[in-house]
């Protein structure tokens, strides 16, 4: 760690900030403080804050009351203000123009030039100048759209480079990174430290925050509730308590019986994505599919489900051989898939709880065409209670609850057509902790029940702790099977990465 | 301090934030003027319309001019209940004009030139419809080609067919029965104003309580989801755009009857007003939100529109400015709605009262912790 912070005055510092929403209270007194030359780490669930206090540090958003101060004096609530204080900000969606190259989005909108009229070669200097304090290895010609997820945020790390940013506003960055490539952030993250920039680092992965952070801010509903303490004072379990404030149970895995075989995919082959892949799943097992971005794990799911047509191989349901043709015939063979994106894949946002639940039975909610609005209510309002969903009512729209409550109506819909067979694709991706550890007991029961479970997911612990059996999967084909002893985080990346 | 800090959330005070405390009524609950915009916004605006042309006018609120302003809303809302189904796909259909024009045509070349009885030449009229926006359907499902350009193609050829068929001219006469048919009244109350309201019922009910209503607002509100779902997403879409083809075939025979030929210039240029009256009635251009209700309200508004015109003696060429003044109001409040319930249902949920100032909460004596900590420099 640098030397300890607290004596220098801070760069930035957002005092007892409030902003209200028409009626939502977004930020109700929320302080912050940001030195030279720290990590500092904020941590919140989904909702308690977080992107309103990066939106108003960086400018976008006037506070209610309160403000922020840039070296003591306070800022102009503008973006051009924020910029110009050394404020910049990395969000979780990448900024880069696609079709320009790395070196233009570099400069992106700061490109200088005279009287409008630009200079390649000074672009090239000024971009390259920048890049090499970040990502030397990047060509500056590639186009935006070429480069890897991890690359493209180097290229915006550098553009805050370029602008002579103080401060580095970080939104979630790993949220699509391989676990190689978070390695990469960290290491860089550490030399923009050291070379005394101040970095707000905003996660709600607890093993980022306690690798990177000096301090820690935890905010919750909009207040700041554990403020500026240094990292070697906290634990993760006391930062969970704090985020959600409350004591959460994790989940335990208990041992369950393993039954008779249901799914049997072999020889799978789809051109470009994977290759002779086979996979069993038995009755009350559940599967871990492990692996990189990219290993072919979701296309395989979605190949044994029927939404994309697999080049070669068979699929069988006990015993039953299945057509592979669209998503109506896995559903027809009681196989369910919850699916990776739930925002683009998995909700039908302006519809209702009611609507989206019974979207894959619409025939069993319905006579001759006509839907049965009794039946239908009374099924929906059963799982509802059953998985727990938080909503005022059924016909409350679905995008209207949060993650967690929408991935349960989604788990819903799927189990509502008594599936055999349960595929979860990435089933916690940007779910808060409390919701996730109900999700993880909801794929507990139904494998207690006899659902035969296959889940892919990104986080490896979350993987190692629901499976029974952990399939790697790497550069398209099955790498390894490990049984639950094998299964240890080491070896699952040794085996996806190699 | 470790424990302390570690040991702090515990208490028992903070246990009160249990996620169940967020589920206050007020998050799905739009304000005010949402409200007002999003469920009877247009039926306010067309009754002060109303309002507002009784005083201009002494004509407006006499039982003529009304039944004739509802007779003038009745083809366009013909054709604009069949284009209410392509839109809550998510996509459009500007063919519509062209495809009544074939289908006027047609008919009664079938009828006038083959010498077919009246009712195979309506039935023909009809099948073109369905046929054209079958093509349609083809283009955009199977093809892939944006619905914007397959039926900008249609719009064309159609149209061209028409003129090619009939040289450029009318063809004449029109049987009796159907200049009759809609031309018919019953106590001064043309017929057609509650056949086109049965019409309108009957396209309510089946988006509303079939299956294949529901999975047309799944397909225009998320393509990729009503995929996965296991909908047939690609039969749906094809479907509505046939219905949109059948409404609009069903829409050039009434024009026959009103024009008393079979003309290449029936529905000439109206697709854009049908597709305006659909958007004024708050069916999303973006698919999946909308319903029959708003269509209608949307081509009594349009029509209104082209009544005040008239009454108030404007030139004609005005009626048209006055018409686009009234699109662009109804796209920039579509735009707006958009935004707005976006911006309220997401993820947005209320925030609850600060806790209290206990002691004994988390948040308390991390801070206090912290406090403590600055206070005492390295």
């Amino acid at each position: 760690m640098t030397e300890k912070p607290g004596r220098t005055p801070a760069i930035v510092e957002a005092r007892n900030l409030v902003k209200l929403f028409p009626g939502v209270v977004a930020l109700s007194g929320m302080n912050f403080e940001l030195h030279a030359g720290e990590v500092h780490c904020v941590c919140g669930e989904n909702g308690a804050g977080k992107s309103t206090l990066i939106k108003t540090l960086s400018g976008f958003y006037t506070p209610d009351e309160g403000g922020v101060y840039v070296d003591g004096e306070l800022m102009l609530s503008s973006t051009v203000a924020s910029k110009a204080a050394g404020i910049a900000t990395i969000y979780q969606e990448h900024n880069l123009v696609p079709d320009l190259s790395v070196a233009e989005n570099v400069l992106l909108g700061n490109w200088g030039g005279h009287k409008g009229i630009l200079s390649r070669r000074e672009i090239r200097k000024r971009a390259r100048k920048a890049l090499d304090q970040v990502a030397p290895h990047l060509n500056l010609d590639t186009p935006a759209m070429a480069l890897s997820t991890v690359d493209g945020q180097m290229v915006e790390i550098a553009r805050a480079i370029a602008q002579d940013a103080r401060v580095i506003i970080m939104d979630e960055p790993t949220t699509a990174l391989t676990e190689q490539d978070v390695e990469k952030l960290y290491k860089l993250v550490d030399e923009l430290r050291s070379k005394g920039l101040a970095i707000m680092y905003v996660s709600h992965k607890l093993e980022e925050v306690f690798t990177l952070a000096d301090r820690i801010t935890v905010i919750r509903e909009g207040k700041t509730v554990a403020s500026s303490v240094p990292a070697d004072e906290l634990d993760a379990r006391s930062v969970v308590q704090l985020m959600v404030g409350k004591d959460v149970d994790l989940y335990e895995h208990i041992p369950r019986e393993r039954g008779e075989l249901v799914l049997d995919a072999r020889g799978l082959s789809l051109a470009g994505a994977f290759e002779d892949v086979n996979l069993q799943l038995h009755a009350g097992e559940i599967v871990g599919l492990a692996g990189l971005v990219g290993a072919g794990r979701t296309e395989v799911a979605r190949c044994i489900y029927g939404a994309d047509k697999a080049d070669a191989g068979t699929v069988e349901v006990s015993g039953r051989k299945l057509s592979l043709h669209g998503a109506s015939a896995g559903i027809a063979a009681g196989i369910a898939l919850v699916p990776e994106e739930r925002k683009l894949q998995g909700i039908i946002p302006m519809l209702s709880i009611r609507e989206n639940t019974t979207l894959t039975l619409l025939k069993q909610v319905s006579k001759w065409g006509v839907l049965q609005r009794g039946y239908e209510k009374k099924m929906v309002s059963g799982y509802i209670k059953e998985l727990d969903v938080r909503t005022p009512s059924a016909e409350t729209p679905i995008q209207s609850l949060s993650g967690g409550n929408q991935q349960k109506v989604i788990i819903a819909r799927c189990l509502a057509s008594n599936p055999k067979v349960l595929i979860l694709d990435e089933p916690t991706k940007g779910i808060d902790i409390g919701a996730k550890a109900e999700i993880h007991r909801l794929i507990e029961q139904l494998a207690r029940r006899g659902v035969a479970v296959l889940v892919i997911s990104s986080e490896l612990p979350e993987l190692l702790e629901l499976s029974d059996r952990v399939m790697v999967m790497r550069a398209g084909r099955v790498v390894a099977e490990l049984d639950k002893a094998q299964a240890t985080k080491e070896n699952v990346i040794a085996y996806a990465a190699a | 301090m470790q424990p302390q800090t570690a040991t702090g959330p515990a208490g028992p005070v903070s246990g009160k934030a249990g996620p169940g405390k967020f589920q206050d009524k007020s998050r799905s609950r739009l304000s005010g003027v949402g409200d007002f915009i999003g469920a009877q916004g247009l039926l306010v605006v067309v009754l002060l319309f109303g309002v507002l042309l009784t005083f201009l006018s002494p004509v407006f609120l006499t039982t003529v001019n009304l039944v004739n302003l509802l007779f003038q809303c009745t083809i366009l809302g013909v054709f604009a209940i069949g284009m209410t189904f392509v839109i809550l796909t998510g996509g459009i259909d500007v063919s519509v004009g062209s495809t009544a024009a074939l289908s006027s045509v047609l008919s009664m070349g079938v009828i006038v030139n083959m010498n077919m009885p009246p009712a195979i030449g309506l039935l023909t009229g009809l099948v073109v419809g369905a046929g054209v926006g079958a093509v349609n359907g083809l283009m955009v499902t199977k093809l892939g080609i944006s619905p914007l350009i397959a039926t900008l193609a249609t719009l064309s050829a159609g149209s061209g067919i028409a003129f090619a068929y009939s040289d450029g001219g009318n063809i004449t006469p029109v049987p009796k029965m159907l200049t009759e048919m809609v031309s018919a009244k019953v106590a001064g109350i043309p017929l057609l104003i509650p056949a086109v309201l049965v019409l309108a019922f009957l396209a309510h009910l089946a988006l509303t309580r079939t299956t294949y209503g529901r999975s047309i607002y799944a397909v225009g509100g998320n393509k990729e989801a009503a995929l996965l779902a296991g909908i047939r997403v690609d039969r749906v879409t094809m479907n509505a755009y046939i219905i949109a083809g059948l409404s609009a075939g069903m829409a050039g025979l009434l024009l026959t009857g009103r024009l008393a030929s079979g003309s290449p210039r029936a529905g000439d240029g109206i697709e854009l007003t049908v597709i305006a009256a659909v958007v004024i009635g708050g069916t999303s251009l973006f698919g999946g939100q909308g319903n029959i209700k708003g269509t209608l309200l949307g081509v009594l508004l349009i029509a209104m529109v082209s009544n005040a015109v008239n009454l108030l003696g404007i030139p004609s060429s005005y009626d048209r400015i006055v018409q686009g003044v009234v699109i662009f109001a109804a796209a920039a409040l579509d735009v707006y709605r958009y935004k707005y319930v976006q911006k309220n249902l997401s993820r947005k949920r209320k925030i609850g009262p600060p806790p209290a100032t206990d002691p004994k909460t988390a948040g308390t004596t991390a801070t206090g912790t912290a406090t403590a900590h600055t206070g005492t420099p390295a």
